[in-house]
């Protein structure tokens, strides 16, 4: 259920996206997805895709655990 | 993608929001017109059939935006952008929603309809109505919900 998967989902989007200095929408620009997206994936509205996740570690040049992470 | 196509997308993402709001309150207005009518459970009259058919006819671009995203005048990449995941996520609870709405405002007509006889136009309008409204409404408020912020 993705509700149950939005709940327990965590994410360091908004924390690596304000280190480096970028708007959402210089965020978007970068993964190929609308602002508003990022806003819900930032807010944990919505769970992305891995696709989605993938590029979003790929534009932080980062690993995808570093930005998504499981509550324990 | 450069920042303008962005920009662009995020306008037209809002405006597809008022545009299809627009269009609910439209049918809505026409749903209030044929329930009002002094005979709307009796079969058309002659000037019935204007009214019928741009109801019909809005049911149907309503229902085929919330099936595609409505974006079919924009070029590929815009497309891309408007009817993004999240957008496509949107539009899939809308529907999932809509077609929950139908299904309840059927059974419960079934339900009225072991007391007293319903006209099958009646029953059509009704389930027509509350699904694609309620889809509607449900996507503009996840939509308007997802810009909010940023």
């Amino acid at each position: 259920m993705p509700i149950a998967v939005a709940e327990t989902l965590r994410n360091a989007i908004r924390a690596a996206r304000e280190a480096r200095g970028w708007t959402q929408a210089d965020l978007a620009e970068r993964v190929g997805v609308s602002r508003k997206t990022v806003n819900t994936v930032e807010n944990g509205v919505f769970v992305p895709s891995t696709v989605i996740a993938l590029k979003m570690a790929r534009a932080f040049d980062v690993a995808v655990e570093d930005l998504f992470s499981l509550e324990d | 993608m450069s920042a303008a196509i962005h920009e662009k997308a995020e306008r037209l993402g809002r405006k597809r929001v008022r545009t299809w709001t627009v269009l609910a309150i439209l049918l809505l207005t026409q749903e209030a017109v044929y329930f009002t009518s002094d005979r709307p459970d009796l079969m058309l009259r002659a000037g019935d059939w204007m009214k019928t058919a741009a109801w019909m006819i809005l049911s149907l671009v309503l229902l085929a935006a919330l099936w595609t995203g409505g974006t079919w005048f924009a070029s590929r990449a815009m497309r891309a952008l408007i009817d993004d995941e999240g957008t496509r996520a949107n539009r899939a609870d809308a529907l999932s929603l809509g077609f929950g709405v139908a299904i309840l405002t059927a059974l419960a007509i079934y339900a009225v309809s072991l007391f007293e006889p319903v006209r099958a136009n009646l029953v059509v309008h009704l389930v027509v109505s509350m699904g694609l409204l309620s889809a509607v409404l449900r996507f503009g408020l996840l939509e308007q919900r997802a810009y909010r912020g940023g």
